[in-house]
């Protein structure tokens, strides 16, 4: 693999990869606890009609994309209180990826390569884009360490955290607002359809082996990376897919460690 | 001088759009008193909770908290323990953190628990008689004992009222005599104004100061049909209870319309 490193590309998509596998790693336990899993489904799908609607009007395809997902979250924050979260997010992803479809459809010439926004593409990772995933992971990591303890207790409790007086909805504003920007930056390397896994497998896993949250989150980054460089490598030795190795390699270990944890 | 009461209801009026669901309502929650407000279900307990917390707005009436409307009371006064637990499935942290975190609205943004405030939380642990258990997760207690550890985590916000509601839901009449007792133990070291709802009367009855009756409205015994003479209360039911309700006076105690 030593060999790879000659290539710039590969260098970037490492450097990405490193710098996703520890936010998602991080990020995975609360997205867990407060069962956001299927939101992130949601938010990574909106994307596509984001990234469409990019292309349909020749402008960046991830700043629309952001502002998709961000949309697409705060509906579903506001219609989930009124209804069901799964029906709103359920209807939600089926829209927004129809959107794209049309967006997609009206555009006449049809040159981009819509694999590499579904499924992800390593080729496509520039140095700008490792500074922005390097600023975000670095106000993510702050505004965590600063507020961590008010954000345990909100995810733990958030009725009793409500009822002595921390602000819990924008906390929860800020968690959807993190969760896209950290899905939008993430397209590249892992794909809009199988980011979400890459967000809920670490600490699906890490819960099964430790009883407190500190292990279950450092474990789950250390354990995010082992299957980010694990799949890397596979990807390149068996000729296949960068996004989809990882994410099928994440969820092997994920039904093996259940299926023996289940066993002892 | 008479204290102020912690509680003080007078003739609130409370709506849902434009149904009347309490009215009526006069309630005193004194500094060292235990009072429970039994009623079916649907008779509104949980709303007057709610108003008393400040997540609810009233139509009508008076409603003061430690002298202040609801909404200006400084939450960290009030120690609640909601109907249902809903802390979120399989948290992996231990019996001393989760108290530990009714010391973070107290603590305030940016600072760290200090030794004061591991102490203030064994001390707490000690008063729920859960102090060997510090250690322990939290998922592997039974339902009596996670009670006490969430008990423990709104004393370490030293609040001066604590809001139960429904405490002993899902507690065997064991649990429920040992978490009754921790209540007691509770108003008379900390000095504290305790209000619970609760839907059964039995083992309460026993424990605290004043039971008042909601359906709708509030009907203490011997203020609506027939007085029960106060020394027959005591004799019958212990020299702890001053007003006893949910017997045949008591007209409000027909079914919630909800049920």
């Amino acid at each position: 693999m030593i060999d790879l490193l000659q290539y710039e590309f590969v260098k970037n998509a490492l450097l990405a990869g490193t710098i996703i596998s520890i936010l998602f790693g991080f990020l995975s336990f609360f997205v867990v606890m407060k069962r956001l899993s299927f939101l992130t489904v949601g938010i990574s799908h909106a994307a596509f009609g984001g990234v469409a609607l990019g292309i349909l009007l020749g402008t960046n395809p991830y700043t629309t994309a952001i502002f998709f997902c961000i949309v697409v979250g705060y509906l579903i924050s506001l219609y989930g209180e009124k209804s069901e979260y799964d029906t709103v997010i359920g209807i939600l992803f089926a829209f927004t990826m129809a959107l794209g479809v049309i967006f997609i459809s009206l555009k006449q010439d049809y040159t981009f390569d819509i694999m590499s926004y579904l499924f992800g593409s390593i080729l496509g990772i520039t140095k700008t884009d490792i500074v922005a995933l390097g600023v975000l992971m670095s106000v993510i990591i702050i505004l965590f360490y600063l507020f961590f303890k008010e954000i345990l207790f909100i995810t733990f409790d958030k009725t009793v955290a409500k009822a002595s007086g921390l602000p819990v909805e924008l906390f929860e504003n800020t968690i959807v607002l993190i969760l896209s920007l950290v899905i939008v930056f993430s397209i590249k390397l892992i794909g809009i359809i199988l980011v979400s896994a890459f967000l809920i497998i670490p600490s699906a896993i890490t819960m099964l082996f430790f009883d407190n949250y500190k292990k279950v989150i450092f474990w789950a980054i250390v354990l995010n990376l082992l299957i980010f460089f694990a799949g890397f490598y596979l990807s390149y030795k068996l000729d296949l897919p960068t996004g989809a190795t990882i994410v099928s390699l994440g969820a092997i270990v994920y039904f093996v460690s259940a299926f023996f944890k289940k066993a002892d | 001088m008479k204290e102020k009461p912690y509680i003080l209801i007078e003739d609130l009026e409370v709506r849902y759009k434009n149904k009347v669901v309490l009215e009526n309502i006069f309630l005193e929650v004194n500094k060292r008193e235990i009072v429970s407000i039994v009623g079916p279900n649907g008779g509104g307990k949980t709303t007057l909770l709610k108003v008393i917390l400040g997540l609810k707005d009233y139509t009508k009436g008076k409603v003061e908290i430690l002298g202040k409307p609801p909404k200006e009371v400084d939450k960290k006064q009030i120690g609640y323990l909601p109907q249902k637990e809903q802390t979120a499935k399989n948290f992996p942290i231990s019996v001393f953190e989760t108290v530990m975190m009714g010391r973070y609205p107290k603590l305030g943004f940016f600072k760290k628990p200090s030794e004061k405030d591991r102490e203030i939380v064994l001390e707490c642990l000690k008063i729920v008689k859960m102090e060997h258990l510090k250690d322990e997760n939290i998922n592997k207690l039974s339902g009596g004992q996670r009670q006490r550890v969430f008990i423990a985590r709104a004393l370490a916000m030293e609040p001066k009222i604590l809001i139960l509601d429904e405490p002993s839901t899902g507690l065997d009449i064991v649990a429920q005599e040992d978490f009754y007792k921790t209540l007691v133990n509770i108003r008379d070291t900390k000095n504290m104004a305790i209000l619970m709802v609760s839907h059964d009367i039995g083992v309460v009855s026993t424990f605290v100061d004043k039971i008042a009756c909601l359906n709708k409205t509030i009907h203490y015994h011997g203020k609506s049909g027939n007085p029960i003479p106060e020394d027959v209360l005591k004799k019958v039911f212990g020299t702890n209870i001053q007003i006893l309700v949910h017997d045949q006076h008591c007209k409000g105690c027909q079914r919630g319309e909800d049920d």
